[in-house]
């Protein structure tokens, strides 16, 4: 078996942090304690819902090492494809869930002389655990944390507190707009940038940082891109001899698990490179942000990708 | 001894294939000439007399731009470089990592550093800039001239200077050590571990290997 093991959790408490995210306290359910990890790591949460599963990444936002317990924040979605309605509506305390081992994609680089960190909205999540491990460490630091309203800010207050000047708040609804090119032609040599949060602030800081010369090295973004809808297409599964349809509202990944072909994932949001698949047929349209162009006409990473043509043939 | 010089990308000198059955590992460093980076926002270049050269090169592209430039030069300057960009020169490789920790403090990101001298010196005079949080894709070295190596000792710690024959006798601990081509970049030297620790009786035959 090539996934990894999944863990059964307890879920402890559900407290509303804002008006439109929970914060949610996972115990472990069949363990004494659950895997430690590292500042940055998320969890894969498995919602099973009928014929089909969702399964959503979540940041961790407890200590580094904490192993009693993990807390995850789940905003819900407007324009949600299940998953995080699923968590608000259907899930309670007592509930047991079934979460992936933490995985990171997203650690805090240790070399730096510098951290500064950038979050949109609900991205302030990695950061959670980010800050708990930075408070201990000398090397400076300090959160830019952009958001809608006061009301909508998770965790404002109590990052207020525990970072003091080191916290540097945008409300738009204030009028207070981040500007990244400015925050960045700032910094000292030796400085690493860490952006969470939508794609245009994502965009907008990796943008800034090239055009003021910052290495690529110095720059790390983490995006869980859910999957976007699409036109819907056929995939045939060259090896185990199936076809699946895929709606226009379902991922490629999620319809070939829900028609029980079995593909490794981790992040599935098209950044980790777990579910490369080979692209035998047929022309993918890309939304990873993981495949090298050069192999972008045989290979295809099906948590976000899907298809630019009627049927695609793969190598399952 | 061939003459292909190991700045070559791609290129295995085979300047050890007698001795080491490790020639091609990958910590082993690989130079590239030096090439102005275009998207810096200000450029240090630090380096000696064998670099001059590509010291040069880069100046000449960096000519008219109107990026901050300087550099710093142990020993002697060259009268070539005189007026060419902010210029500095020191007397020993101590005051020489001074005045780059120093610039390196109060320098901004997008800095480029740009290393040109002996294999030695380019790893040596690059070791502040690891410590200031820089990363290699932020820093070009070009080895010019001589090839000898900066060789620790793993039996007692000891940085040999200069190496040039292979295997080498540690002054500090007296093993004789074969110089790998495994290279740590923390240390800015080659490994050097006993020669002859299967059969204490054999040595192998000393040769001038990196002149």
């Amino acid at each position: 078996m090539k996934f990894p093991q999944t863990l059964s959790v307890r879920v402890a408490r559900v407290e509303a942090v804002t008006p439109v995210i929970k914060r949610f306290t996972l115990v472990p359910a069949a363990s004494e304690v659950l895997p430690g990890f590292s500042a940055g790591s998320h969890v894969l949460v498995h919602m099973p819902d009928g014929a089909r599963t969702y399964r959503n990444a979540y940041s961790l936002l407890s200590a580094p090492g904490e192993r009693g317990a993990y807390q995850i924040a789940v905003r819900r979605q407007e324009r949600s494809r299940g998953g995080s309605v699923y968590m608000h509506e259907r899930v309670s305390a007592g509930d047991v869930l079934q979460i992936n081992p933490p995985a990171n994609l997203f650690s805090l680089d240790r070399l730096a002389a510098r951290h500064v960190l950038v979050a949109g909205g609900i991205g302030i999540t990695p950061f959670m655990s980010y800050l708990k491990e930075l408070a201990g460490q000398s090397v400076p630091y300090e959160l830019h944390y952009a958001y809608r309203a006061r009301t909508h800010a998770a965790f404002r207050d109590e990052l207020a507190a525990q970072l003091g000047e080191r916290l540097h708040e945008y409300d738009a609804a204030a009028g207070e707009r981040l500007n990244p090119r400015a925050l960045l032609a700032a910094q000292p040599l030796g400085t690493h940038v860490y952006v969470c949060g939508p794609e245009s602030l994502i965009e907008a800081v990796a943008d800034g940082a090239r055009g003021l010369g910052w290495p690529e090295s110095h720059v790390h973004y983490e995006q869980f891109a859910a999957p976007q809808p699409g036109r819907p297409f056929r995939v045939s599964c060259a090896r185990s001899e199936r076809e699946v349809e895929v709606s226009g509202e379902m991922s490629l990944l999620d319809a070939l698990e829900a028609a029980g072909v079995e593909v490794p994932s981790m992040c599935r949001g098209g950044v980790c490179g777990q579910c490369e698949t080979d692209l035998l047929e047929g022309e993918a349209e890309r939304r990873d942000s993981y495949l090298p162009a050069a192999l972008r006409s045989r290979k295809i990473m099906p948590c976000v990708s899907r298809a630019n043509c009627e049927r695609l043939v793969l190598d399952l | 001894m061939s003459a292909v010089p190991a700045s070559v990308p791609g290129m295995t000198s085979t300047d050890t294939q007698d001795i080491s059955q490790l020639a091609g590992v990958k910590s082993r460093p690989v130079h590239a000439p030096l090439r102005a980076d275009p998207v810096a926002r200000n450029h240090l270049l630090v380096a000696e007399a064998p670099g001059l050269e590509a010291v040069t090169r880069v100046l000449d592209a960096l000519d008219g731009r109107g990026v901050p430039t300087e550099v710093l030069w142990l020993g002697v300057a060259p009268q070539a470089l005189a007026g060419r960009a902010a210029l500095s020169a020191f007397d020993d490789m101590a005051a020489l990592a001074e005045a780059l920790r120093e610039r390196l403090a109060t320098s901004g990101m997008g800095t480029r550093l740009y290393l040109a001298g002996r294999e030695a010196f380019v790893w040596e005079a690059g070791l502040p800039a690891r410590a200031a949080g820089l990363r290699e894709d932020e820093i070009q070295r070009e080895a010019c001239g001589s090839r000898a190596r900066r060789v620790f000792c793993v039996h007692c710690r000891h940085l040999l200077e200069a190496v040039t024959v292979n295997p080498v006798v540690c002054p500090n601990c007296g093993v004789v050590l074969e110089v790998r081509d495994h290279f740590s970049r923390a240390l800015a030297a080659y490994l050097g571990v006993c020669a002859n620790a299967e059969s204490p009786c054999e040595l192998p035959e000393t040769q001038e290997t990196f002149a």
